[in-house]
């Protein structure tokens, strides 16, 4: 009862022409990331959390989550008609998707696509409504020493997941955490590393950060490597699907739906891993899986399907825990905190407008989607036509204009520009920038509950094991750190066979 | 022979250094009672550990995954990004829209945009783009710098 009640009020939220306004133009601003080369989703929101710095919090983040499964979708329609994906989360789609558009095909694979991505969408929130609420009332129990061992357990996971090396991964994730420390001190009130400049006092700045990890970064080594994609021309009709490709979707949109939920909401597992997995299911049940790779429907579905959900997953930890599950919900997490929102737990109770109104937007927004990315697939189709060097500098200019108009700083332009070397350097050299942000969003609260626990303690550091939740973390974290020393070439070689 | 990851794993174990000597400058303080400099120190020793690890792999003639090859810096991105700096420096004295319309025609030019005429078009149109969108709707007030006049 409890339940329809809440569902009710977070209809109430969303519904106001306002949130609907915001919730409307995350799915419109995520589309397009989706389909454009150049930006992915984290660079989008980053650019975009100045503006929400002037909107209530339900508006912000019913936008921000907007533009993370909005660019779901979009990122489908380039995988399809131009063979690149505009988002790494659609790599999948492009196997059969674009062997579709060859065979004439490309309105059916849209249409499952979205339809596909409508059905896992609206599944995986009932998902997150059931499992996030119970979620946060047994983390509830939780003290600093579980809440350390979870974020340390989260940095297992997102490093066993990422590709590149454990070494790499780790060494990324401390830089983060380290450069998480600059700023005052809450405990003792002192500024740490920050060469007496105001700039640093209040810390790095995650926005700043993020802009330059994520979107002057990615358009330096996207100048060097990009090639203007051609579109197959091909006339788009007949996007609905015809019977014969519903009943080879239906089944794979729903295990593709279970897959990216549960494993979307592993913290560090993000929605690309999900989309392999179900992909390479699909293939491994099929009663002939030679048909995939060359034009099969379902080979569509299952990982739109996926990609939808574990977006809808993703949230459970971040909106239950205060953990994130990738980039983009680290950021819409240091969104949150920017508007003075402490995630965590007590979300739910203290800010339910927040987490009922975003609940309510999902819902809304992935029929804005739907109905969105149907009529409009020529349009998105001819913004693919704009040269590559005319988009990165619009981008470019973007990254400096969003990062000066957070505290119109000169100071934040060169953080943002270090943290784009950093992130150019790291891409070419392999270092994964994903562990670098959970660093800096993280890294204060672990210090904090490592601090906390240790006085709770007396200073002993058996805090962590003597108390059974925190072991169980600590004891998978070591797992995970065993497992990818030890196996994980061999594992990694089996998905990619997948 | 240490390779690139080398010098990496070197310059990371430089800064590690340099992040403990400041925790220990901030005070690191006992368990029972960490100081400022307990947890940045924790994490400088794990990232002295690793980098030494890193550059051990590679001494040994391990590696890990294989690197990509070629310049590390190319001269589009260090001109790009020297851009930037510049921009970040300069904003407040010259103004938002003259350091736009710079770096406007420096970013075309590196993409391969050579025409004078062009380039001049272009930045002029995204200056005004900028202004009408931030100044007149936002009413944002981005600093004008030597455009700044008595009146304005």
């Amino acid at each position: 009862m409890d339940l329809i009640q809440n569902l009710f009020f977070g209809f109430g939220v969303c519904l106001q022409p306002i949130n609907l306004l915001y919730c409307f133009l995350g799915v419109l601003i995520g589309t397009l990331v989706g389909v454009l080369p150049g930006i992915g989703p984290p660079g989008a929101l980053a650019l975009l959390i100045p503006v929400t710095g002037q909107i209530r919090p339900e508006s912000s983040i019913i936008m921000l989550c907007g533009i993370m499964y909005g660019a779901m979708y979009g990122g489908s329609t380039t995988s399809i008609l131009v063979n690149i994906p505009g988002e790494a989360a659609s790599v999948m789609t492009s196997l059969d998707g674009y062997q579709m558009a060859r065979q004439g095909r490309a309105g059916p694979a849209l249409g499952i696509s979205a339809f596909g991505s409508f059905i896992a969408g609206s599944l995986s929130i009932f998902g997150l409504v059931l499992f996030a609420p119970t979620l946060s009332g047994f983390a509830l129990k939780f003290g600093p020493p579980e809440y350390f061992s979870l974020m340390i357990f989260s940095f297992a996971i997102l490093i066993f997941v990422t590709g590149g090396s454990l070494v790499k991964g780790l060494l990324m994730a401390l830089l983060g955490i380290a450069m998480g420390t600059i700023g005052l001190d809450p405990h003792a009130g002192v500024n740490r590393f920050t060469f007496n400049q105001p700039a640093l006092m209040d810390g790095l700045g995650l926005v700043q950060a993020v802009i330059g990890l994520f979107g002057v970064s990615e358009i330096l080594v996207s100048l060097e490597t990009f090639v203007q994609g051609e579109i197959y021309e091909t006339k788009v009709k007949g996007l609905l699907p015809t019977r014969q490709d519903w009943h080879d979707s239906l089944m794979p949109i729903l295990r593709a739906t279970g897959i990216g939920f549960f494993l979307g909401a592993i913290p560090g597992i993000g929605v690309l891993i999900p989309t392999f997995l179900s992909y390479g299911l699909e293939k491994r049940i099929a009663r002939d899986p030679s048909k995939f790779g060359k034009g099969f429907i379902a080979g569509v579905a299952a990982p739109e399907a996926a990609n939808n959900a574990a977006a809808g997953g993703a949230l459970i930890p971040m909106l239950s825990l205060g953990i994130p599950t990738g980039a983009s919900t680290a950021i819409v997490l240091g969104a949150l905190m920017i508007q003075g929102i402490q995630p965590g737990p007590t979300l739910i109770t203290d800010n339910p407008q927040v987490f009922w109104g975003l609940v309510a937007s999902l819902y809304i927004g992935n029929v804005m989607l739907l109905a969105l990315n149907l009529p409009l697939i020529g349009l998105w189709v001819s913004l693919l036509k704009i040269p590559y060097y005319l988009l990165s500098v619009l981008i470019l200019l973007f990254c400096l204009i969003g990062s000066y108009g957070i505290n119109y700083a000169a100071a934040d332009i060169l953080i943002m520009t270090i943290f784009g070397f950093i992130g150019y350097i790291a891409k070419k050299q392999d270092f994964e920038l994903t562990p670098m942000v959970f660093g800096l969003v993280l890294g204060p609260m672990l210090e904090n509950a490592l601090r906390r626990s240790l006085v709770i303690s007396s200073g002993s550091f058996a805090i962590f094991v003597s108390r059974p939740i925190s072991l169980v973390f600590l004891a998978m974290s070591l797992s995970f750190l065993i497992w990818n020393f030890f196996f994980k070439k061999r594992a990694t070689t089996m998905i990619s066979e997948d | 022979m240490l390779d690139r990851d080398g010098n990496i794993g070197i310059f990371l174990l430089g800064i590690a250094a340099l992040l403990c000597y400041g925790a220990i400058e901030l005070g690191i303080g006992k368990t029972h009672d960490p100081g400022p400099g307990f947890f940045p120190f924790l994490a400088g020793l794990i990232i002295a550990i690793l980098s030494l690890g890193l550059i051990g792999s590679l001494l040994k003639g391990r590696r890990v995954l294989a690197t990509p090859q070629g310049h590390l810096v190319t001269g589009r991105a260090a001109l790009i990004l020297g851009v930037f700096l510049l921009f970040g420096f300069f904003v407040e004295k010259a103004g938002f829209f003259v350091c736009t319309f710079v770096v406007t025609m420096v970013l075309l030019w590196a993409n391969g945009v050579q025409k004078w005429p062009v380039l001049l078009f272009a930045a002029l149109l995204t200056c005004a783009g900028i202004y009408l969108v931030f100044n007149v709707l936002l009413e944002v007030r981005l600093p004008l710098g030597i455009l700044r006049w008595e009146g304005n």
